[in-house]
């Protein structure tokens, strides 16, 4: 019932919003109580906890921004405040806490292209963009769109994602290359933060949306080995 | 004349015992304990509490462990 309701609002707002593109503006918003330090913690989590902190104070400063037309989709911490400013290890936390690299999408090809630099070396991590996602009954207002909460499990760790989308913007992207929904995620919830859409501006126009080229072309589960190797050789080093 | 040196003496005897008592101040003993962390376990805490597991994200496990080793 609930897919089919999603199917029939898609269709009455995909005529409206046919010629649109949109830039999106999403924000960082920490959970009340998040990173909070507790008598209990060990001395790591302490120093985790107080770090991330400090650095999602700074991550609120920042914009991330999903630029797309009808077809394709990119998104990225914005140019402008990208800059690193006084403390460049906070910064480059605070990135990180909202999330880094480019991300492209392609809803006719089905893809999703993530450019991500991993110790000097760019890559480009190719991904599918399918609706693999379990979506929820449950539905709540953000701003003015009413959004329906979906779940996926993470393919290489135990957490889940969640997001928040709408089908009254009918196109499958979102921040962060979540996407593949009927409709614009609106919300990506996190374990102690929330990165949510605060501004959308529509445009008649098509958008030009500029395709990554540069790095070197990878799978998702190369991405996952390199990654595991790096934190496997930085424990060896430890001991 | 004998007033202006005795004061002269007074000040420099003020002065000396401020700057002694000063001395003994700044070289109080603190118990200050500064424990330095471990840094590959302090990335992985950092990302368990900030996306929900180790693994799911490796720039802020990266990001915290370069901070942490001060790369």
């Amino acid at each position: 019932m609930k897919t089919k309701l999603i199917i029939i609002i898609n269709l009455l707002v995909s005529s409206l919003y046919a010629q649109q593109s949109a830039i999106c503006t999403y924000k960082l918003i920490p959970k009340i109580g998040s990173f909070k330090i507790n008598e209990a913690d060990d001395n790591n989590t302490k120093y985790a906890k107080d770090l991330m902190l400090k650095a999602t104070v700074v991550a609120k400063e920042y914009d991330y921004t999903l630029k797309f037309n009808k077809m394709e989709s990119s998104s990225q911490i914005s140019e402008s405040m990208a800059n690193d400013g006084e403390n460049k290890y906070l910064n480059s936390i605070a990135k990180a806490v909202i999330g880094k690299g480019s991300f492209y999408q392609n809803k006719l090809l089905k893809i999703t292209l993530w450019q991500t630099n991993v110790l000097g070396e760019l890559y480009l991590v190719k991904d599918s963009l399918v609706n693999d996602w379990e979506i929820s009954s449950e539905s709540k207002k953000i701003g003015n769109y009413t959004c329906y909460k979906a779940v996926k499990q993470c393919s290489s760790c135990s957490s889940i994602n969640k997001v928040w989308f709408t089908p009254e913007i009918p196109v499958p992207f979102g921040p962060l290359g979540y996407g593949g929904l009927p409709g614009l995620i609106i919300s990506v919830v996190k374990k102690n933060t929330v990165l949510q859409l605060e501004r959308i501006k529509f445009y008649d126009k098509p958008l030009v949306i500029e395709k990554p080229n540069k790095g070197k072309g990878i799978v998702r589960a190369e991405y996952d080995m390199i990654t595991s190797s790096i934190r496997n050789n930085a424990k060896k080093m430890e001991d | 004349m004998k007033k202006i040196i005795l004061g002269m003496v007074f000040v420099f005897a003020a002065v000396s015992f401020t700057n002694a008592k000063n001395e003994i101040k700044n070289d109080k003993p603190y118990s200050v304990e500064y424990v330095a962390p471990d840094c590959w376990a302090g990335a992985n805490a950092a990302e368990t509490h900030t996306c929900g597991s180790v693994g799911c994200d490796f720039d802020l496990w990266a990001a915290v462990y370069s901070s942490c080793m001060g790369y």
